[in-house]
């Protein structure tokens, strides 16, 4: 299916019926480190692996910014 | 006691006083306000000329860090003739050429975190334009311990991000946001910024904070806003309070 992520649409193989948020990190190959916003929400990693994620989603992979 | 403006600071400020909502009752209010801000570099520089110009009654700077050649592409209270001097200084004298009423002054070292818990009770909000994360969560964990708003501002390569943390029940810290990337944070890559960024970051921060010391406007609390130069998108995300955060969770 295609998600949106970061405001381009992305082609992600479900291998089950659903798709987590682990899933599609590991087949964007995100590079540690970074936040995830789903809809404009932040959610933590602890809840990765348990969310799951539809193709009418749209996925923010943010980096940090530590910089003054 | 309010401070009541003379005709000269209600002709000088008149154009904010002009913004319906405004009014005079804000313009006194900030001229009663004292920030602290942390760090006179590139989002230092934009954010403390702001609030200079727009009338903040007491500006305190800190910053240990002397300017260097390569600082004038985007730290514009630095000139040529100041490289080698602190930057606190070089900082205090272009901010009082600006407005010579605002009670401006500096401190040229790292506080540790008893003189910062002393100058955050003489203090009614705190800016962060630091570079780097251990100042940031000094800055977080004393300012949710006293109280006190922090606007945070940070930019690299090209891009920005602005986030106020305004201490309560229910909003979240700093560290509710940086704890989102995990642990391993700590890039020490070298990766440039581009000259205007910082002045847009920067300049947001001066506006997050006359919104927070006046009340006028909706702030950021609750919010990261995130500004993509390259792109040229504005995005605002929606930031919680982590159930697990060692910082605004033990109340
Ligand atoms: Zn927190």
């Amino acid at each position: 299916m295609n998600i949106n992520i970061n405001g381009q649409s992305v082609a992600i193989v479900a291998t089950s019926t659903s798709l987590s948020l682990s899933e599609l990190l590991e087949q964007y190959n995100a590079q540690l480190p970074f936040a995830v916003a789903i809809n404009g929400d932040f959610v933590a990693q602890s809840n990765y692996h348990n969310i799951v994620v539809s193709s009418t989603d749209m996925i923010d992979i943010v980096s940090p910014i530590f910089g003054g | 006691m309010p401070h009541e403006l003379t005709p000269q600071q209600a002709i000088r400020y008149s154009r904010q006083i002009l913004l319906q909502g405004f009014d005079l009752e804000c313009q006194e209010k900030l001229l009663d306000s004292r920030a602290l801000q942390i760090g006179v570099g590139g989002l230092g520089c934009a954010s403390a000329q702001y609030l200079v110009a727009a009338g903040v009654g007491t500006l305190t700077l800190v910053d240990d860090d002397v300017v260097d050649s390569s600082n004038l592409q985007r730290q514009i209270l630095h000139s040529e003739a100041d490289i080698g001097e602190l930057k606190i200084t070089s900082a205090v004298n272009t901010l009082k050429a600006l407005n010579s009423q605002c009670d401006i002054s500096a401190i040229d070292q790292r506080l540790s975190d008893e003189q910062l818990a002393t100058q955050l009770q003489q203090h009614d909000v705190v800016i962060d334009c630091s570079d780097n994360l251990a100042t940031r969560n000094q800055l977080n964990r004393l300012c949710y311990q006293y109280k006190k708003p922090l606007v945070s501002g940070a930019a690299i390569r090209m891009e920005g991000q602005i986030c106020s943390f305004i201490p309560s029940q229910d909003t979240p810290c700093y560290q509710c946001l940086s704890q989102l990337f995990g642990e391993q944070q700590l890039t020490c890559v070298e990766a440039g910024i581009m000259a205007p960024v910082v002045g847009i970051v920067g300049s947001m921060q001066a506006l997050e904070t006359i919104k927070i010391l006046t009340g006028f406007g909706e702030t950021l609390s609750s919010k990261l806003m995130l500004f993509d130069a390259k792109y040229n998108q504005w995005q605002t995300f929606t930031l919680k309070k982590q159930p697990n955060c060692p910082i605004c969770q033990h109340t």
